[in-house]
């Protein structure tokens, strides 16, 4: 490492705003210019003090709160992370993404992204029970464009209620996005490891993550027919989640590769997907052994530079929820394959990184990495 | 599930995709985006075959040859703006020309291009290969993607031409009215204060009138020019209606002070350059203009009473000529609902038959009625009698005067021809009619006259115009034109309230009148007044030069006869001698 993260980094298991306080006091102290704040706990009311200490802020501050956190390459539970960066971090907040109107600005070039575009690096996170998280990276593509390196995810809290999750210096806010421009390369890799079970189908019937019919009958009873007979019937909402855990939808593009799609409920025969499905999609149901899974990580890991020092983790909840122990297996794997870097990163409600077309893609299941050169 | 039913569930998608929006630039954006999203492209850009501007689609032609970069979908590739990219229009019109259909680039990004029927060339960019079997599924959708391009162009163009002023190309009243609703719900629930000015051009009718309305058209569009160009971001300029603007400022600021200091500030840009001269072909021309400003969101104040209160503010303005632009207030609308409700009962009293016609003996010195001078009388239903120095100017600002000056003369004709057949003094020479300088130099004055005398069938001679002196110097050549024809035919003329205007002896020499009358205010207590004594010997003086008879006016007191009198006047009006009577009085004291 070319730096001593030392001085920069604040954890602590107290998540009250006062721990928030000290966290930016230390890091501040420490000459940091902004501060990556990630947070973890399952309920929002925990944090419902950080408005004041957020706007209070000196320093530009962002991040998200989020089910669970990594740091050093091991599971943190109900934790506070503040990662105090020595530049500052320009960002941009988007608010009630889900109430703006999509494709509108595809058009025109657009003033909302003007601070920043002329990066090439970007951090994203967004709320990832906003129900146009989609939308909103997509209309990120269209305006800070191709050639870019986007890695980011979906906070929020495993009861799966949309609440204030985005940490901003305007203060915790719900139903929404930033956009952060990161001064150093971004290094991007991204895994899931699973591995098609049976398909193709065709989605024919969808409207955002809402999958109606498969092959033209309706989802739920589709989905029933295609998983083994031996796995437990989806009936309840639980269940479905639980079910999707081990059998996942994998949407594929026209160059074969495969997003996974988790199933988080069921609304009559609808199946709820955490994502969207294009209608026509072509769509297989997955399967995977743990160690294929972790197996993939190294694969995916790809070049790596001397010089990187950080490495930040985008690992899905639902992923974890797979894999069980075999998480600590994978952070372990990913630890060794890095040893110079800095390991801290999230469990988030889905990833978002640049895909293999080039542009940015919303995935479940997945471990998405930046590795960078933070000096 | 086989491949060709992917290729049909694709182009099924695409093809939904294109009727999902109502614009153009909706409609491209929208299938470009399932085209990126389906395809996992890289990113995906149209060019079109653009007319004259971006609004309109070039008939369908053969060949391809004014392709413009339309749209990518992202904006920019590794920081700069694909619209930029010179090296991408050039290989589209190299595959339109010569219809290669793929391009590998450096690091493999993958080029397809696919022809949009006579429209234009789509261009999906790939980082790996598209199967040759998923590129066929595109060109059966590209042909409804190119009659949906054409169908939302000319639906764009409707849309323009239902929104956009046809000569000027600025907005129209039915944008302006749909943008202004907006704006008002928008400031009510901010802090902010709106502006709404309206712009009425000066002169401008008599450059339309006269030059003709091919200039009057150029001005307009120049002036539409010169507006844009003080228009502010986010502004609005509409054609409201002939020489008519309206600038919507959507927010001037939070206080009225300051809201007002910016609205000044827009109204002198507005002038300074709507004042600067338009030179259209060889010649120049300048046209002033005047505003009046409303500023919103005003309780309970909606579009149309916005723009009614900017409009009476520009009206205020345009009346008095020292305040260019007037802020409305609500005193302006009570004085102009005054004025509306006083032009209605003043229209209305014609046919209600509210008017009638006094007439008020001219004596010699000998106590003879040498002539009666028809006044106007109007008794006001719940008013009672008004006076004609409050209801004449504002019959002028209308055509109205024209229609009270046809009932008049009408009227004098026709009791004039009655005493006329019943048999009148020797001494009698005439009815006396005033008529008003707008009347005088109206198109047709004179024919209407002559027609109506004729009609009446009495000597022209029985009849004498008297005519303001102020209202005489207004057009003069004109007036000299008007009163030499009726003097040719014997009707006598007068100039009246003589000595308040700004006579010049070189048009009263030119005028061919027969008597001048010396304004009451010089005979008011004359016979104590020195001043006036020294002015009304003048005006005798003037008279006997130039072989006019001079008339004295407004005596009441037989201190004022007999000084006017003694000064050597011999003809006299006043209430001294007679109040204005009716005919049937004057018809008493005549026969």
């Amino acid at each position: 490492m070319t730096i001593n993260f030392k001085p920069f980094v604040y954890i602590d298991e107290d998540i009250s705003s006062e721990s928030l306080e000290r966290g930016l006091a230390r890091v501040k102290s420490a000459g940091s210019l902004s501060a990556l704040i990630l947070c973890a706990t399952d309920k929002a009311e925990n944090c419902n003090n950080y408005d004041a200490v957020l706007r209070g802020s000196k320093i530009p501050v962002f991040g998200g709160v989020f089910p669970q956190l990594l740091y050093d390459g091991k599971r943190l539970k109900e934790s506070l992370l503040v990662l105090g960066l020595p530049t500052k971090i320009d960002y941009i907040t988007f608010k009630n993404i889900s109430k703006s109107s999509r494709y509108n600005a595809a058009t025109t070039e657009s003033n909302a992204f003007s601070a920043i575009q002329n990066n090439k690096n970007f951090f994203l996170i967004v709320d990832g029970l906003s129900p146009a998280n989609e939308a909103f990276i997509d209309e990120t593509y269209q305006h800070l464009g191709s050639g870019n390196n986007y890695i980011g995810g979906g906070a929020g809290y495993t009861n799966f209620v949309q609440q204030p999750c985005i940490i901003t210096n305007e203060g915790l806010l719900a139903d929404t996005a930033l956009v952060a421009a990161s001064p150093w390369d971004l290094n991007l890799s991204t895994c899931h490891g699973w591995e098609i079970l049976s398909g193709p189908y065709l989605a024919t019937d969808t409207e955002n993550g809402r999958i109606k019919t498969i092959n033209y009958q309706p989802a739920l009873h589709a989905y029933k027919q295609a998983i083994p007979q031996s796995t437990d019937i989806p009936s309840t909402v639980d269940d479905v989640f639980t079910t999707s855990t081990s059998y996942p939808f994998g949407v594929q593009g026209i160059n074969d590769e495969i997003i996974v799609r988790d199933a988080l409920s069921i609304e009559g025969d609808d199946i709820i997907c955490a994502g969207e499905i294009l209608p026509n999609s072509k769509i297989y149901i997955l399967h995977g052994s743990k160690e294929k899974i972790v197996a993939d990580v190294r694969c995916s890991l790809g070049k790596k530079n001397e010089s990187e020092n950080l490495a930040l983790i985008f690992h899905c909840i639902s992923r974890d929820v797979f894999l069980g122990d075999g998480t600590e297996q994978e952070l372990k794997l990913i630890k060794s394959e890095l040893p110079n870097c800095l390991l801290l990163g999230v469990f988030s409600i889905g990833e978002i990184v640049t895909g293999e077309s080039g542009a940015i893609n919303w995935l479940n299941k997945s471990v998405s990495i930046a590795r960078l050169a933070v000096n | 599930m086989n491949s060709a039913l992917e290729i049909i569930s694709l182009q099924h998608e695409l093809a939904m995709a294109i009727n999902n929006e109502l614009n153009l630039n909706a409609t491209v954006a929208n299938f470009m985006h399932v085209c990126l999203k389906r395809f996992r492209l890289r990113g995906v850009h149209t060019f079109l075959n653009l007319g004259e501007s971006s609004l309109t689609l070039s008939e369908p032609e053969d060949t391809l040859t004014n392709l413009e970069h339309y749209l990518s979908i992202p904006i920019r590739d590794n920081g700069k703006q694909w619209s930029t990219e010179k090296g991408l229009k050039e290989r589209v019109l190299n595959f339109a020309s010569t219809d290669n259909r793929e391009y590998l680039i450096a690091d493999n990004r993958h080029f397809y291009f696919f022809s949009i029927p006579q429209r234009g060339v789509l261009v999906f960019e790939s980082e790996c290969i598209i199967p040759a079997m998923v590129r066929l599924a595109l060109p059966p959708v590209l042909a409804k993607f190119s009659s949906a391009c054409a169908g939302r162009a000319a639906e764009k163009e409707v849309f323009h031409q239902a929104n956009h002023d046809a000569l000027t190309q600025l907005s129209n009243r039915h944008k302006l009215n749909h943008i202004l609703a907006e704006v008002l719900v928008q400031r009510k629930k901010d802090t902010q204060i709106g502006a709404i000015l309206f712009i009425d051009l000066n002169q401008f009718k008599s450059i339309n009138d006269l030059i003709g309305h091919d200039v009057g058209d150029q001005i307009l569009k120049s002036v539409g020019k010169r507006l844009v160009r003080v228009m502010k971001a986010d502004d609005l300029i509409a054609r409201f209606g002939g020489d008519e603007f309206i600038y919507l400022a959507k927010s001037v600021g939070k206080s009225e002070d300051e809201a007002d200091q910016k609205v000044k500030n827009i109204a002198s840009s507005i002038m300074s350059e709507l004042t600067q001269v338009y030179c259209i072909g060889e010649s120049c021309y300048s046209v002033g203009c005047s505003i009046g400003y409303e500023l919103f969101p005003r309780a309970n104040c909606n579009v149309v009473e916005l723009i009614r209160n900017a409009d009476v503010a520009m009206y205020e303005a345009k009346r008095d000529k020292s305040r260019p632009c007037v802020k409305y207030s609500e005193d302006m609308s009570k004085k102009l609902l005054e004025k509306t409700n006083y032009t209605r009962d003043l229209k209305a009293a014609i046919s209600n038959n509210e008017f009638d016609l006094h007439y008020q003996p001219v004596v010699d010195k000998h106590g003879n009625i040498v002539a009666a001078e028809a006044l106007l009388r109007w008794t006001r239903e719940h008013y009672g009698p008004v006076s004609p120095a409050e209801y004449i100017p504002i019959a002028e600002e209308s055509d109205l005067i024209y229609q009270i000056s046809d009932w008049v003369l009408e009227r004098v004709f026709r009791d004039a021809k009655i005493l006329y057949e019943k048999g009148i003094p020797s001494y009698f020479r005439h009815f006396a009619v005033n008529i008003s300088g707008r009347e005088l130099n109206r198109d047709g004055f004179v024919k209407k006259f002559i027609k109506l005398l004729k009609h009446s069938d009495i000597p022209p001679s029985l009849v004498s115009i008297e005519i303001t002196e102020n209202t005489l110097i207004n057009n003069i050549e004109h007036a000299i034109e008007a009163i030499s024809v009726l003097s040719k035919m014997g009707v006598h003329t007068a100039i009246d309230d003589f000595g308040t205007g700004y006579s010049s002896l070189t048009y009263l020499k030119k005028l061919p009148v027969s008597s001048v009358k010396l304004d009451r205010t010089f005979v008011s207590d004359i016979h104590s007044d020195p001043d006036n004594q020294s002015i009304a010997r003048m005006v005798l003086a003037l008279g006997d030069n130039f072989g006019l008879q001079v008339v004295s006016e407004g005596i009441e007191k037989e201190q004022e006869l007999n000084c006017l009198i003694g000064l050597g006047f011999d003809q006299f009006q006043g209430f001294y001698f007679h109040r204005p009577a009716p005919i049937s009085a004057l018809t008493e004291l005549l026969t």
